[in-house]
């Protein structure tokens, strides 16, 4: 084989030469999911894939595997494994790949094992679906589990010999992304594809796993292509990165070029909407303007071009092809017609918000009064341990909080540490079972039934899930009319769809979006509809439980840059929870760090990033993900 | 298992009295009773009275029932009233031919059902599919006596290679005891077989949906295996229960069947009482088909438990 890269010495091991994969959608169209994607990856490397959702990472990952789902099928290029072209192997030759030359793991690892089997069954199927062609003393059911056990021990998973024999569901989400690696890692595949591993995991968790992930790629060389959106996890563990948008590879090169000094207008979009730990609380996030292309219409010219500042006629009309940039031969590739153009280097640049830091606050107050306040909060869940004995489970152990109007406080903790149990005191979703809660000064902790309908207005909720939390049968503008109808004072229904519309323009929506259902709306749009309705009883406080949790980069900065504008304008008070602390940090004027129902530390937002106390509080900050290590100006 | 086991008794003895009660108290609303159906069209008051006196039927309600369940618990079934001889061995007669029909439909039901719905699941032939889905809805279209009449017409009086009705017994001649009991319970089971396979046939299309199964095909697990290890021990749990409730289907099914192939079970004994207003055969009757029911159920429950860990660790 000729090498086309004189970069490296290495022969690629996984050639991917001008990917497409179509899906038929369920009216017949077809939608072109993938399109002329090119990808290398050399042994023992660690290659990254990033961009948005729906630019077609998993689709790349499945079609690599022949396991596209049954709607979608290879429409041209090669996949070439060694010297092998998988995409024209059989079905019975594919079973000797997979597994055995490349392994997979995916987002989700509370699903991705089989509930109904124990472990060491699951491991025990794997290390047997190759024991012919792989290993012959595999054949022997006693070495099988001898090797089960070491894979266990191999990613960390204490007393294996023991839980071998345990279900799935006796182990933490963690851990069974550590069963998954081991089952993935049983046959030493010479590439390993994880596909969003630690998404679904928390913020330290997800820290573990990585490490985990880079030590496997050292101590066995397996060569790991990683897919996630999350570009400080790029940083920390990639040795090249490829971006993807609209269904192909847009730049190409190693991991501190294209973090470092991105060439394409895309690339440098993303990086920009990533928030920073380091930077100061006030700091306005950049989001990349419109949406992503419709991949059901054919691609004219260059797909970014609607969303692009450099965008020129040529961008509208001749699509760019993944060429070399610079002289450097092909170590560094980008699909652009004008890369590095002059609007990029404009875009990132941070705006400070007008408003400074905690300005908003002291001038609000009348009288010293918060707008809400809590003291000693405690909320217990019924839990029967073994044996029958009562042991609860203190969810909410003992908090105290004051909000002021026009304020922000940030919540952060790992899941489980009461974060939205609180949240649904604060808004009265359920009572507490001790403590005091105060709005305006006056006692709402048990309030009567009456109160209590004026007190759920007063205080509104916006929630994780836009898909889970709207109703997917009614309008839009119903789901929004529904706070009005229920408050009172909108019967007329002229003046209701009146008021929908302006909500609508309020969160940035057309009002004509009123007659369309949430299928019809994307992540971020959902968002926003969510939004509109939680501000249509006209509340002083709004809940935020991990509002942007579900959405990307580019995106989260949109709704989050929405909700300090609405802050603003509305003189809102905010609950801002999430367990990302660089945007809890930029958002909030005054950060809490929860942990098993109690607030460890709470400070200004910057004093608390800056020179925490806790060592709970150092732990959580040095799990969170840089994208790069930026020059100290920003 | 043991301790599942024993948490489940109560509530099955509560069902069992409940049931008791509500046997007891239905054959008293059914109008006419039992000495006035005895004592023929043309007695006298008197003659009515002394018989009701005889049976102890002119005692209050409660004391009545309270006789019942005493004998019940001591094993005294005692005489029947009209039917003739004593009410254990009419009705030990007629239970051993149908639990036969429906332990033979039974087992059809999960071999028919279990085909049907691995072949429609997984069958990569469209015409096995449609085969397959055209049986499933055939067999619940067409009710149990038209598939009987059929059945008869074609395979015993056409080709005359099975017998038409009637029993021999199945330990006095099992070859041909088999031969009379296949068409009954395949009458039988059919309606069951087809609501087994569909719900086995969706039940293992969403197991291969779920992401357990994409993670054994990256791993390189056979198509064989993905079905019978992995699949099929998530898709059959919830399946269990549904036979398990077929089965009461087939034990009240079985009774209509056994007129249809003259199969002497307790479907007969069950019609001649009603008939004769024979509180005690009709009385055990039903309290011994409901307990069977319960103790399907319970057996369900269990083996439902112990296929699926999720259960056994609640
Ligand atoms: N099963 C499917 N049927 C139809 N379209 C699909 C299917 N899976 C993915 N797509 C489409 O393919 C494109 C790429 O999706 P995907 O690979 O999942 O992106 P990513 O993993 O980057 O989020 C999207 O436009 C998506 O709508
Ligand atoms: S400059 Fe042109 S080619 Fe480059 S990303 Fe923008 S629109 Fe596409
Ligand atoms: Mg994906």
């Amino acid at each position: 084989m000729t090498a086309t890269t004189p970069a490296s010495l290495e022969p690629a091991l996984l050639e991917v030469r001008g990917l497409g994969v179509d899906f038929t959608a369920p009216d017949g169209s077809p939608v072109h999911g993938v399109r002329g994607v090119d990808l290398t990856l050399r042994r023992g490397e660690t290659v990254a894939v990033v961009g948005e959702s729906g630019s077609g990472k998993s689709t790349t990952a499945l079609a690599l595997m022949r396991m596209l789902p049954g709607n979608g099928r290879i429409v041209s290029g090669s996949v070439r494994l060694d010297r092998t072209d998988l995409t024209t192997l059989g079905e019975d030759e594919l079973r000797t790949v997979r597994g055995a030359r490349i392994g997979m793991i995916f987002q989700d690892p509370m699903t991705s094992l089989n509930p109904v089997l124990t472990i060491g069954r699951q491991l025990d199927e794997v290390l047997r679906a190759h024991a012919r062609e792989h290993d012959a003393g595999h054949r022997d059911r006693r070495a099988r589990r001898r090797r089960a056990q070491e894979l266990l021990e191999l990613v960390g998973i204490p007393d294996p010999a023991r839980r071998l024999d345990d279900h799935p569901h006796q182990f933490s989400g963690g851990q069974r992304q550590r069963i998954l690696i081991a089952m993935a890692l049983a046959n030493e595949p010479d590439v390993l594809i994880a596909d969003e591993p630690t998404t679904a995991l928390d913020a330290t968790v997800q820290e573990q796993i990585l490490q985990l992930l880079a030590e496997l790629n050292e101590k066995t060389g397996t060569a790991l292509l990683l897919i996630t959106h999350n570009l400080g996890v790029v940083a920390r563990s990639c040795d090249r990165v490829l971006v993807m948008y609209g269904g192909t590879v847009v730049e190409d090169g190693a991991t501190a070029d294209v973090l470092g000094s991105p060439r394409h207008p895309y690339s440098a979009g993303l990086l920009a909407a990533v928030p920073r730990l380091s930077s100061p609380s006030g700091t306005r996030l950049y989001g990349i303007p419109g949406s992503p292309p419709d991949l059901s219409l054919p691609v004219v010219g260059c797909a970014f071009a609607a969303r692009c500042p450099s965008a020129d006629a040529e961008c509208g009309t001749v699509p760019p092809p993944l060429v070399a940039d610079g002289g450097a031969a092909d170590v560094r590739r980008v699909a652009c017609h004008h890369p590095g153009g002059s609007g990029v280097t404009e875009v990132p640049r941070r705006v400070p918000s007008e408003v400074p830091v905690g300005a908003a606050r002291t001038d609000t107050v009348d009288g010293g009064a918060p707008l809400l306040e809590a003291t000693g909060l405690r909320k217990e869940f019924g839990r029967r341990a073994r044996g029958g004995r009562r042991d609860p489970l203190v969810a909410v152990d003992g908090v105290d909080l004051r909000l002021d109007a026009g304020e922000t406080l940030g919540i952060v903790g790992e899941s489980g540490s009461g974060k939205s149990t609180l949240a649904r005191i604060l808004v009265h979703a359920h009572p507490a079972d001790a403590g005091v809660l105060k709005l305006r000064g006056s006692d709402v902790t048990r309030p009567s039934r009456a109160a209590l309908r004026a007190l759920r207005q007063e205080v509104q909720m916006v929630f994780q899930d836009p898909y889970a939390s709207l109703n997917p049968r009614m309008t839009a503008g119903r789901i929004i009319a529904e706070p009005l109808l229920a408050r009172g004072g909108f019967e007329d229904r002229a003046a209701r769809r009146r008021r929908v519309g302006e909500l609508l323009t309020q969160v940035g929506l057309d009002p004509s979006a009123a007659d369309r259902r949430p299928r019809a709306f994307s992540g971020g749009q959902r968002q926003r509809i969510g939004i509109a309705r939680a501000l249509a009883p006209e509340p002083s406080v709004l809940v935020c439980d991990e509002p942007v949790a579900a959405l990307d980069v580019s995106v989260q900065a949109q709704i989050i840059n929405l909700l300090t504008d609405l802050q603003r304008e509305l003189g809102l008070a905010l609950v801002f929870i999430a367990h990302d602390l660089a945007v809890v940090r930029q958002v909030s004027h005054r950060i809490a760090v929860m942990r098993h129902g109690r607030f460890v530390e709470t400070g200004r937002a910057d004093d608390l990033c800056d020179s925490p106390r806790e060592p709970y509080t150092r732990a959580l900050l040095a799990a969170a993900p840089e994208p790069v290590r930026v020059p100290a100006a920003a | 298992m043991g301790r599942y086991l024993l948490k489940r008794i109560p509530s099955a003895l509560v069902v069992l009295v409940i049931a008791s009660v509500v046997v007891f108290g239905i054959l008293r609303l059914v109008p006419g009773d039992a000495a006035t159906a005895l004592a023929g069209p043309d007695a006298s008051e008197e003659s009515v009275a002394a018989i009701r006196r005889q049976l102890g039927l002119d005692q209050a309600l409660a004391v009545q029932y309270v006789h019942w369940i005493g004998d019940l618990l001591r094993g005294d079934l005692g005489p029947s009233y009209a039917v003739g001889g004593e009410v254990a061995d009419l009705i030990g007669e007629g239970f051993g031919a149908t639990v036969e029909l429906t332990l033979g439909a039974l087992l059809l039901t999960i071999a028919i059902g279990l085909a049907l719905g691995v072949l429609g699941a997984t069958s990569r032939r469209r015409s096995v599919r449609g085969v397959v889905q055209a049986l499933t809805t055939g067999a619940l279209a067409v009710p149990p006596f038209v598939t009987g009449v059929l059945l008869v017409l074609v395979l015993a009086v056409g080709f005359a290679v099975l017998p038409s009705g009637g029993r021999v017994g199945l330990f006095e001649a099992p070859d041909l005891e088999l031969q009379y009991l296949l068409l009954p319970a395949l009458c039988l089971a059919l309606p069951s077989a087809a609501v087994v396979g569909r719900y086995l046939k969706d039940s293992l299309q969403q197991a291969f949906s779920e992401d357990y199964i994409r993670t054994a095909t990256a791993a390189g697990v056979s198509r064989r295996r993905l079905l019978w290890r992995h699949a099929l021990p998530n898709a059959l749990p919830p399946v269990v229960t549904l036979i398990g409730m077929q089965t009461g289907q087939l034990l009240g099914g079985a009774v209509l069947v056994e007129a249809i192939f003259a199969w002497p079970g307790l479907g007969q004994l069950a019609e001649t009482g009603l008939t004769a207003r024979d509180y005690p055969v009709v009385q055990d009757l039903l309290l011994l088909l409901v307990t069977v029911f319960v103790l399907v159920q319970l057996l369900t429950d269990v083996v439902h438990a112990w296929l699926d860990p999720r259960i056994r660790w609640e």
